[in-house]
Order: C-alpha cells, then structure tokens, then sequence
C-alpha cells in the first residue's frame, strides 16, 4: 500500500527544475478523475432503478449494446453495477480522508504549537500506530464495529490519520520559521488569526497532496479489505468486492475481474498524478 | 554517539510497550472470544458449559490482570498457547517465521534488483527518454495496489502460463528449487510495489547529487559520465537510500498480510489474520507485536547505519 | 461449516466404485486441500468440518459405516442388545494396539466413551450419546453400554466416537494416539497436516504411504493447484467451478449418492413473527427453492418442496400427508399478514462475512421475492465469531431474524431429523407430537415398522415449519483421476483409508 508516500517524500524526489509549464498531464488526470467521479455520482441516478442489481438469467454475457460491460453471475448489468460500486468505494475513501483530515489537523496542530513533550509525546504515538500493519488493525477493527460504508469510512480515516498528522505538523512547523510568521509574532498579532488567516492557505498545498494521497490509499485500504472478504459485505458493492467475484470467476469471463481492475487502478494513477503535481507547485515557491 | 544509540533503543522499546498495551485493548474490543468461536457452534452446548470454559482460559479476569499476566509471562520467555491446539505460540510462530523472513528478504532483493538500473538509467540523462519511460511506468506501478498486482501475476503466471505454482510453500529444508519457486511470485509481487518508491527516490537523490560542483568538475576533466554516476553519485545517494529502504521494509511488512493470504503462505500474516477470525487473542497478540517489533528494529537500525555512515550526522549527534 | 452435527451411517459415491473396490497399487503419496484449515487434532472436539476427513485415517470407533452406508464393526468385532433395546455390549477385537504400541483394552473403550460423555468437553457428538448412563468394562474385551432410553440405531450413533489413548490426551495436538491405519508426523495448525501409514496398524493396511493436507483458503488457487496437479483432491469443491473442473479428462467427481448435507434457514419459534406458525408457513411459500438451487448451489443438489431434510432418495423418506410448499407468493403474503408481518415491515438475514457465497445468493433471491409483496429483507453479513455469539447456543432469542446454516447429516434420519429436539435446534421449537414420534421411531427394531413413525415425525417437521430447509446440497469432491477408491459419505465427509494409486 502506498502508506510510505507521503507530501514530504513527494516534495523530495522532484529536484527543481525551472521549468513552470501547468502542463497537459495534470489537465488529463483532473479530468479523467472528475469524468470517473460524475459516472458514478450520477450515472446510477441516471440509469433504471434497478439496473445492478436485477436478477436475470442471462449469466455471463458478453459485451453487448444492452450490456455494456456484460453481465455477472446473477446476470446483473456490470457497468451498472460498477458505477454503484463506484459510489461506495470513492464514498469510503472519500469520507476517510475527511476523517483523517479532521483529526490529523487538529492532532498535527496542536502537536506543532505545543513543541517539547506534549509534542514528542504526540509524534511518539502516531509512530506506534504506523508501526502495526495497517491491515491487520483494519481487520480487528472490522471484527469489532462491523464493515457497513460509514464504518469503514471512519476505519480507514482513522488508520490515515497518523501520516496527515505528521505532514501537517512539519508543514505548519515550517510555516512557523518563515520570516512573515516570525515579524507577525513579534509584532504582537495573535496565534490563532496568523493559523487561519496566513498559515492555512499557505499549507493549502501539501494539504492537497496529501489529501489525494489519503483518498487513494482510502480506496487501496477497502478494495483489499473488501478482497479478501472483510470489508464492504453484500448486497453493497465496491471495487474490491467486484474484483474478488472477478477472480473467483475468473474462469468464466476475464472482464468480470478486469473491469473493477482497470477502474482501481486508473482512478489511483490519476489521483498521484494530481499529487504529483501539486507537490511540484510547493516546490516552485521555495 | 552511544548514547543517541541508547537513547533511540530505549524508545523503541518504550514504542512496543505502548504498542502491546493498546493491542490488547483493542482485541477485547471484539465480539465473541475463543471459547465461543470454537464451542459455541456446538449444538447442546449449554451457556453454562461455556462460562465454565471461558472461566478457565481466564477470559473473565479483570482486563489489568490479564494484561499483566501476558506481560509476566512474556519476560520469562512464555507467550502463551493457541486455545484451538494447545501449541505455544512460541511455537506456531517458529513455525510461520521463515516464511514471512523469506518473503520480506526476497522482495527487498527483488526491489533493488529492479529499482537500481532503472534509477540509474533515468539520471544519466534526466528528462530525456529513457527517464521519462521510467518515471511514467514508476508512476503507474505505485498506482497499482499490491494485491492487484498479486492478483494480475497469479492470473497471468500461475493460471494462463502454468509457469508458477499459484500457492503453497516448500520449507528449504525440503527443497530449494521448489522453495523459490513458491516464493517467486509473491515476491515479484512485494518488489513491483515497492520498486517505483525506491527509483522514484534514488533518482531524485542521483540527480541532486549529480548537480553538485565536484561532479561537474569531474565530468569537465574528462571523466566518462557512466563511471561518474556509478562511482561516485552513486555512493553518496547511498545513504539516504538506505534509509528508503528501510521504510520500504516497513511498507513491505504491511503487504504481507494480504499477500500471505493470496498466495496461501505459512507466514506470520496468515497466522494474524486466522487468529482474529478465530479470537485466538494469546496467538494475534504475539503475532502482531513481533510484526510490528520486526518494523522497528528495522527502522532503528536503518537510523543508526546511517548516523554512522553519514560524517555529517554523526557530528551533530556528537554535538547533540 | 458451523454446526455440523453428525454420524456418519454415509451412502455411496462415484459411478467407479460401487460397494467393490478397484485394484491399486500400494505406495504412493497424496496431497489432499479444503478450503478450511485444520486447527486441531482432536476427533471429540470438533470446531470445521474438514477435520472430519482425519476420522477414518487416524481413529477407529466400536463401530463405523461403509461406502454403501450400513453400519459395521470397527473395533467390536460383534454386539448385541437387550430385547428393551436399552443394554448394549460390545465385544472387541482382540490384539488391537494403539500406535504408539499400547494394546487396546476395555477400560480404554470406557475411558473414551466417558470423556465424550463429559459435558466440559463439548463435542458435537453429545446428542447423540445423550441417553448413556453408565459405560462399563464387563471384562477386558467386552464393554456394556446402559442407554436411559431405547434406542434400536445405537451403533450407527456412536461411529463417530472414537477411542484414543486418554493417558496421551494432554499431547494430542503433538501427537495424537489412536488405532488408525495413518498417524501423523507434521502438524502447522491451520496450514498443513503430514500423514504416514502406521505400521502398527490391525487391519488391511493403507494402499497409501503418505497424505498431505493443506489448506488452499483461495479457491481460484485452489483448482488451479487441482488443474495442475499441485492438489491431488480438492474437497468441497465451490459451486461455482465445478463445471469447469469436470471439463478437464484427468479429474473426476466424487458425489454422495443420498446428499444429506441440508441449508436450514433458522428462526427463532420463540419470538416475533415466528412464534407464530402462519409466518413459518409464509416464509415456506416464500421461498423460491428453485432459483436458490440454480443460481445459489449453481444446480449442485436436490430442491426440498416439503421442507424435509431427508433427500427425496432417502429409504426413509416420506412425503405421506405433507404440504408441498410451492413458491406462492399471494399465500405467503396472505399468511404473513394473518401473522402479523405487513407491507412495509422489515426482518433481518444474519449472515457471515467473506464466506459462503451460496448464502448471500441466497438473501438476495429471498430478498427480490419478499420485496414483490412489500416486505423488506435487510441483509446483515457479520464476521464469524459474531454471527455465531447472537444464536447459538440453542436457547437464545433472536426475533425479526432468519439466520442462514447448514447441517451435515448421515443419511441415516435418527441424526438428521433430531436436530429439532429442544435444546440441540437454535429455533428453540418444543413441539410434544414431534418429540414422541422420534422417540417411538428411535426404539423400534424392525425397519418397516420405524419406517413409518419416521413418516410420522416428517409429517410433524412438515406441518409445523420449525425453520425452512430449501434443498439439499451435494458436497462435490474433485479427485484426480489416477487415484481410486475415494467415497464421500451424505454429509461430505470424505473416506480416503482405502484410496490407492492406480
């Protein structure tokens, strides 16, 4: 999982270039994401209520002008169904990174204004939570409050919440050392107006960094708990669930498992994409 | 400089200790025990005969007691025993350790085995195609998750080709050559998501270090740039590569439950996961402390290679 | 997997072996898989039911069933039972040794039985030996068994209890004694399971050298490893691959002849709705048996019209007086709303997690059908540990719920059709008429005349809907052509003491 790919990490590996194009691959990857974002907001809206999840007898079929991706097992549209499932998965991911957000910044916060023990004590924590393997405390997690789509969400945002503290605190320990933040201080103007008003927006961007990093990592996490039978349960679907009747299915028809495959893997390319991106704009202002 | 050593152990030790507490906490957070999970799908059973069970195996103790009790008997080297088999965990993790030692030791190879030409093709000539062939593959790759590329290697390897067993383990001790072969995928599996960190870091280091003056110097005296790159950028993008790879030990653990579970190896993974289906608490408990405990040693052996290798570090810590 | 409660009086198996058994070479080394893990070796607790498979190749009973499912001495040469059918004494063979050489006695037999009779060790053969009072050694081959109750079928209740050397119970898992034609000499709880032929043995020696068991949790793995030869025979193979293993020439399927492995739909007849009988009866014609049977068990069993566990197949089976519960849903609708249950009302299926994918078929099929007249079905998968704590033991009350399970039974009725005596069925039904036809039916001698007070108690189970029992499903074995003499018995537990390389 790319737990390891933090907004530091991301920074780091792109030396300086001078060159300063927006150039076409971010435009694409936005759009791509935002194309796969809309088709399943709005795609099962638009199709017949029950599209995805009638039963039919036409078990397996190919790719057809009825079907545009064929059918499953219960001879339920796949297109369909990969749209619900769709919702789910970026819903998950999506809620997780708020969650994680949320916490991280008011862990990471208070973590970097404090300084000395509450600090240490504070990093020394998140350090022992990222030590345990993720999925592991993921599925003790799930055996304990159960894999409804909330829950997961909640789950998972809990699991990224160590990292986001980190990132945040050293970006907002950096703002801190900057020479604005320092003449601020000493001309008397308050913490928590310079926190808001200057050091937010200027973190806005390993915040976004880090942000598509979570809602990636978000989906990664339930599309492998989902995998291997942990995670989001029948009758929801997501991603994962789809990949793992895929594969066991596999036999009887290839796209069944390639299909949640490819759409995994599209929308995470395209989320480190934009990470990448908004990594190398950090950059540009140092 | 050994007292920064001392220092680092005496907080990674204090970590675990943090780590075993929570652990536990968290486990009698679950529903069910192994009492029920193992008896209480028994018909006739009465809800008598199972609190006399749990009674016994101590599950009714206060949860201080419990936690202290695992703890005693831990220093005196007992980690306790499975509920389910009665074999000491001391044992079924002897079991389970070589597997997953294995695996971890052969993906790392693996990794750099992959990582290290192409970073090294990408620097020589940063920006042009070669690079940008790598980076873009690189970039694709850490979009991959691990299971996914499990998942693609088994279908594409083991199902289509027939090349690899899709599953199973030979111990070494039965046969080397059936041994790699059962661990080939799964490794392939660990590096492929792992290498694209390692390229993607090493060949920024390499760049960096590349700019610098003394290599210019270097190359205006007529040096070859390859011999340059190998020689002496190389070298120093040592060691801040040293220290990826320790994170990517860290991220290679993390997968290995998933991938253990793909590819039905006897490894610590498989041991963790079963033990929470079954509430096997005294097997999960050690299982996922020694997971964890085998991360941070790496990582605190990672830190302390490096302020030994790195004179700069090493100064400082001297001065701090 | 779950509960499974069950002697083997097994029936038949493949078209190759009928009752004889083919000619096979001795020697030779098998690896057989299972989905499940075996997580430990002792025969009278048993938490899978894959750790049956270990019955016949580690352990003997007094007595045990054949490929043709009669019931036949094992380590009682002969027995015979008082006219009350309520004393049983048994004589054993003489010069039988357990594997670590120990001879076998009466008191070894006593010892046994007692520690299955034990409450603390719970195993999942109490009910059967619920009636035994007193287990004596009349001498030091013969044993005396005293039964509370008559009971004619007493050897075919007890081929599952098995005689171990209790003064090694402590080190079972090491290293299990008993007097099988195998013993063990690896054991990786959950992983894998060595076993070698035990030279010791008192009977026809094993064709076979060596059986490994491994566990291939992934079952796309699982018959590729099949495929490809890693596996030699799969077990339980999932519904949905059976077609394509059965295209491939080098494997064949092993099938019980009388499947008496039944999905059973529980509720609780104690609670709301169904305490009331017009919701069971409801729930019955809701039940598109059909539909689950094809696109559930992917066709792999036999629908159940009367909710009868007993297959159709089945010697004692019965459908005298009965009501076919056809799929009716305007009964169903009529009958729940009788009940109580109307438009709009919600029940719950309590399923489990990652596992049994017929299951959730299943509440899918259900779900569209009670959806049809307006009842809501919400689907709630749980991981195993908590699905098993909200109804088992019996005793428990779970109302608004339909647990899905599944038993494995002999094909023999006296342990099939006593999973509804109260406090054994989680439905916590106490039906009076029930209990006295089993009673009569389990004390009389003569076949013909049990094989109507079986019909009675059909009809009782019938009549009354205690839970909803859709089909009976066929376990599936796949073996790899070369190797012979494999059987599966009606529950699916599979017999490999006689297997050998052709």
């Amino acid at each position: 999982m790319a737990e390891v790919l933090t907004a530091s990490t991301v920074v780091q590996a792109e030396p300086e270039r001078g060159r300063r194009r927006t150039g076409l691959v971010p435009i694409i990857a936005g759009s791509v994401l935002a194309l796969i974002v809309l088709a399943c907001v709005v795609g099962p809206w638009l199709m017949s209520s029950d599209s995805g999840t009638a039963l039919s007898t036409d078990r397996f079929a190919g790719i057809s002008g009825a079907h545009w991706l064929g059918t499953d097992e219960l001879g339920r549209d796949l297109f369909a169904r990969v749209l619900r499932a769709g919702r789910i998965s970026l819903g998950v991911a999506g809620g997780a990174t708020l969650v994680a957000m949320l916490l991280g910044a008011a862990w990471g916060m208070i973590a970097a204004f404090s300084r000395g023990l509450v600090d240490e004590i504070l990093m020394r924590l998140a350090d022992v939570t990222m030590a345990a393997p993720q999925m592991l405390l993921a599925l003790i997690f799930v055996a304990a409050f159960g894999a409804t789509p909330v829950k997961l969400a909640v789950i998972v945002g809990i699991l990224l919440t160590p990292v986001t503290a980190r990132m945040i605190r050293s970006a907002v320990l950096t703002e801190r050392a900057e020479d604005y933040y320092i003449a601020a201080i000493a001309f008397g103007a308050p913490k928590w107006r310079l926190i808001l008003t200057e050091v937010l927006p200027n973190v806005w961007a390993p915040i976004g960094v880090q942000s598509a990093i979570n809602v990636a990592n978000g989906i990664i996490l339930e599309a492998a708990l989902s995998f291997i039978g942990l995670g989001i349960q029948d009758p929801d679907i997501s991603w994962g669930l789809l990949l793992k009747y895929g594969f066991s299915m596999q036999s009887r028809s290839l796209g069944y498992m390639l299909y949640p495959a490819a759409t995994i893997f599209v929308t995470i390319w395209m989320l480190n994409l934009l990470a990448d991106q908004l990594g190398r704009t950090k950059g540009g202002r140092r | 400089m050994l007292k920064m050593v001392v220092r680092r152990v005496a907080v990674s030790i204090a970590m675990l200790a943090a780590l075993s507490a929570l652990i536990f906490v968290v486990l009698r957070l679950l529903p069910g025990d192994p009492v029920v999970t193992r008896l209480g799908a028994t018909p006739g059973v009465s809800a008598e005969t199972l609190r006399h069970l749990r009674e016994e195996a101590g599950l009714d103790d206060p949860i201080l007691v419990q936690y202290f009790h695992w703890i005693g008997g831990m220093l005196h080297g007992d980690f306790g025993s499975s509920y389910f088999n009665q074999f000491s965990v001391t044992e079924l993790i002897g079991q389970r350790l070589p597997a997953t030692l294995e695996l971890t030791v052969i993906a790392m190879i693996f990794t750099v085995l992959l990582a290290l030409p192409a970073a090294l093709l990408s620097a020589r000539g940063p920006g042009g195609l070669v690079d940008r062939v790598v980076t873009t593959l690189s970039s694709a790759g850490l979009a991959l998750p691990q299971f996914l590329v499990g998942v693609a290697l088994i279908t594409i390897f083991a199902v289509k080709l027939r090349w690899l067993p899709s599953r199973g383990y030979t111990p070494i001790s039965d046969s080397f050559g059936e041994n790699l072969k059962g661990l080939a995928l799964p490794s392939l599996t660990l590096a492929v998501a792992a290498a694209p960190l390692l390229i993607r870091f090493l060949r920024g280091s390499l760049i960096e270090v590349m700019d610098t003056s003394y290599i210019r110097t270097a190359v205006g005296k007529g040096v070859p740039s390859w011999r340059v790159l190998t020689s002496h950028a190389l070298r120093n993008a040592l060691i801040p590569g040293l220290t990826m790879l320790g994170m990517i030990v860290g991220y290679t653990l993390g997968g290995v439950v998933i991938i253990e579970y793909i590819y039905g190896l006897p490894g610590l993974g498989s041991l963790a996961v079963d033990a929470v289906q079954k509430r096997d608490y005294a097997v999960l408990q050690s299982a996922v402390l020694l997971i964890s405990a085998m991360f941070i040693a790496t990582t605190l052996v990672v830190d302390i290679l490096t302020s030994v290798l790195d004179p700069r570090l090493r100064s400082e810590a001297r001065r701090g | 997997m779950a509960v499974a409660g069950c002697s083997s009086s097994g029936s038949d198996n493949s078209p190759d072996s009928s009752g004889s058994t083919a000619a096979v070479q001795t020697g030779g080394k098998i690896t057989i898989g299972a989905a499940q893990g075996i997580p430990q070796l002792n025969p009278a607790i048993r938490t899978f039911a894959w750790e049956e498979v270990l019955f016949p190749l580690l352990w003997d009973g007094l007595s045990e069933t054949d490929s043709s499912g009669k019931v036949v001495p094992d380590l009682a040469e002969s027995w015979k039972v008082s006219p009350d059918q309520k004393t049983w004494t048994f004589k054993l063979r003489s010069g039988v040794k357990f594997s670590n050489g120990k001879a076998l006695t009466a008191d070894d037999v006593v010892k046994s039985l007692d520690y299955y009779r034990n409450p603390k060790t719970a195993t999942q053969e109490a009910n059967k030996i619920a009636t035994i009072t007193k287990v004596t050694a009349t001498d030091p081959s013969t044993v005396t068994v005293q039964l509370s109750a008559p009971n004619a079928l007493f050897p075919s209740a007890i081929v599952w209890v098995k005689i171990m050397d209790m003064d090694a119970l402590k080190t079972i898992n090491k290293d299990p004694i008993g007097t099988g034609p195998f013993k063990v000499s690896k054991f990786v709880p959950g992983q894998s399971l060595n076993l070698v032929r035990n030279d010791k043995y008192w009977g026809k020696a094993a064709p076979l050298d060596e059986i490994d068991i491994v566990t291939a949790s992934d079952s796309t793995a699982a018959a590729n490893s099949l495929q490809s030869g890693d596996l030699d025979v799969l077990w339980s193979v999932p519904a949905t691959d059976v077609d394509q293993i059965a295209s491939n020439p080098n494997i064949k399927l092993v099938k019980p002849a009388v499947p008496s492995q039944w999905p059973d739909w529980e509720v609780d007849t104690t609670s709301a709705p169904f305490n009331n009988l017009k919701a069971r009866q409801a729930l019955a014609y809701a039940t598109d048996r059909e539909q689950v049977l094809e696109a559930a068990y992917y066709g792999q069993g036999t629908v159940s019209p009367y909710n009868d566990p007993l297959n159709e197949e089945n010697p004692m089976f019965s459908s005298e007086g009965m009501t076919k519960y056809t799929y009716d849903l305007d009964k169903a609708k009529q009958l729940f709303a009788e009940a109580g249950v109307k438009s709009g009302d919600t029940l719950i299926w309590w399923g489990v997690a990652g596992q049994y994918p017929e299951w959730n078929t299943s509440a899918q099929i259900l779900q569209a059908s009670l959806k049809k007249i307006g009842i809501n079905l919400k689907i709630e998968n749980n991981d195993l540990s908590t699905w098993v704590e909200k109804f088992y033991p019996a005793g428990k009350s779970f109302p608004n719920m339909i647990v899905p399970n599944f038993q494995s039974t002999p094909t023999e009725p006296a342990f099939s059709l006593n999973y509804f005596q109260p406090g054994r069925c989680q439905c916590n039904w106490d039906n009076a008429e029930y209990k006295a036809a089993y009673k009569k039916a389990i004390g009389e001698p003569d076949e013909a005349k049990r094989k109507e007070y079986w019909a009675e108690v059909q009809k009782v189970i019938n009549q009354d809907v205690p839970e909803i029992v859709p089909l009976q499903s066929t376990v599936v074995t796949a073996v790899n052509s070369k190797l012979q003499n494999v059987w599966v018995d009606g529950g699916g537990q599979l017999h490999l003491e006689e297997a050998g390389l052709s």
